[in-house]
């Protein structure tokens, strides 16, 4: 398996424990099926459920942001935009990342817009361990910590945090932290 | 028996007894001995462009190390007072997932990346092996998870758990809340200091010096082939190949090549640095504020951990 620049994460378990190599739309534009996906966790093993993620929304605390729509993602994410994989090099798949509908299942301000120019606030679910965004893909620029729920689960006891800056212009990253 | 009820009133004291068996079962998960620190970030870069880099507001920050032993500290707290309603609580230890960077400022990669010896091999990518998994979580009962936040969630809904749990009077934000509070860490608030040290970023990339240095390097970049504006944005030269390709990596070493022929950092530092003493000015008694209570938690946190 190869593991570009700490995306770890690609690590799903394919049948065979296949190859994963992660390659640009170039390469292989007439092969690319592109889908907007509002988490990592369709071609990723994450935690059980909503544990553990980092919940992204679209509005600031101020406007309603906790009704708006969200993201969420496992882990280290090297790119907000998304990321594309391929299984041994064949069929490339790629992943958009938007938002997609609100806490409460229903279609909301922000839903289906790109995560990378538009994310205005976080709440970190998980139990023990804290998330970094950095401003910039590829975890470069300056970071923001958001603190985990101190063992709570479904995101019990969870605060939602301004993000410094709405994202914007630049991609976005995000670490374990 | 006054005293226990006191002690019970006032949250979760501890029964002396009580604790000190508790210490003896579990005393190697409750300090920070087994964890590998090795993989922790170091304060200050040791290495490449950044090396021995401080910005002034970095002084007013909590760094990495500092959060792990507030937060080993609070787990094992919440283990004594979940101990006295009758919960085995076994949080994992504190510090196993860290991040590249110590603090909000992100030396590493502040004025993107700068580590040639990383850039070598990695890219623009990390120097870290296997998949990188969160913390692995304790099942909990309801009533478990009900007096270690003090809340009930059903659904997307969260209600306050009741006043007390088998007779024993729950704590204000259940042992978790006790736990905190006790650390210190439960009035915490980094958020100017963040804000600050974002927006000194932002605003010493739009001033001539730095625009002039961004200049060069980008001019620098030319030279060896690479169309682009921002060091930020050199990392998408690598999207066709991913970013620890071998291509990547021809890349990632020519921007830091570039960035020290035209001293990018150094300069980029100065006008940063610079904009961070006069926010310190300004906003002194807030951010001296936040540092007392930080070395506060932190040294009541030791404390603890020194058992």
């Amino acid at each position: 398996m190869k593991i570009l620049g700490g995306r770890a994460g690609v690590a799903i378990a394919t049948a065979a424990g296949a190859a994963l190599t992660v390659v640009g739309p170039v390469q292989t534009a007439s092969a690319i099926t592109t889908y907007k996906v509002d988490s990592n966790c369709d071609h990723k093993s994450c935690a059980v459920g909503y544990s553990g993620r980092l919940h992204i929304f679209y509005n600031s605390k101020e406007n309603n942001g906790y009704y708006s729509g969200m993201a969420h993602f496992y882990g280290n994410v090297y790119d907000y935009a998304g990321e594309t994989v391929s299984y041994n090099g064949a069929t490339a798949t790629r992943y958009d990342y938007v938002f997609g509908k609100n806490v409460l299942g229903n279609t909301a301000s922000g839903t289906g817009q790109a995560v990378k120019n538009n994310a205005a606030m976080v709440e970190n679910c998980a139990p023990y361990d804290g998330y970094r965004v950095y401003y910039n893909s590829g975890y470069q620029g300056s970071s923001q910590y958001f603190d985990h729920t101190y063992g709570s689960v479904n995101c019990a006891g969870g605060v939602s945090v301004n993000l410094n800056s709405t994202l914007k212009n630049e991609n976005a990253s995000q670490h374990f932290a | 028996m006054t005293a226990l009820m006191g002690a019970a009133m006032a949250g979760c004291g501890p029964e002396p007894e009580e604790e000190t068996a508790d210490k003896a079962a579990s005393s190697a998960a409750r300090t920070l001995e087994n964890v590998d620190r090795s993989k922790w970030p170091k304060a200050t870069p040791e290495r490449g462009l950044a090396k021995g880099l401080t910005l002034p507001l970095e002084q007013y920050m909590q760094s990495y190390e500092q959060r792990v032993v507030i937060d080993q500290a609070v787990r094992n707290l919440q283990t004594e007072c979940m101990a006295g309603f009758g919960f085995d609580f076994r949080p994992p230890p504190a510090g196993t997932t860290p991040p590249p960077n110590a603090n909000d400022a992100n030396m590493e990669r502040r004025y993107g990346i700068t580590d040639r010896v990383v850039a070598e091999q990695y890219g623009y990518g990390l120097p870290e092996n296997g998949p990188q998994t969160g913390a692995s979580t304790p099942e909990l009962t309801e009533a478990a998870g009900m007096v270690l936040s003090g809340a009930v969630r059903t659904g997307k809904r969260e209600s306050p758990a009741p006043r007390s749990f088998k007779g024993k009077e729950i704590p204000e934000g259940g042992c978790t809340g006790w736990a905190k509070r006790k650390v210190g860490a439960d009035g915490l608030d980094f958020s100017l200091v963040s804000r600050l040290n974002y927006e000194s970023l932002a605003q010493s990339q739009e001033t001539p010096e730095v625009q002039r240095a961004i200049g060069a390097w980008s001019r620098c970049m030319k030279s060896k082939g690479y169309e682009v504006a921002i060091p930020f944005e050199a990392i998408d030269l690598t999207n066709d190949t991913g970013v620890g390709s071998d291509k990547a990596v021809t890349i990632a070493v020519a921007d830091i090549d570039c960035k020290k022929s035209v001293d990018l950092v150094s300069i980029w530092f100065r006008v940063d640095a610079g904009i961070q003493s006069k926010q310190i000015e300004k906003h002194q008694l807030a951010l001296e504020e936040t540092r007392k209570k930080n070395e506060a938690a932190i040294k009541a946190a030791e404390k603890m951990l020194r058992g």
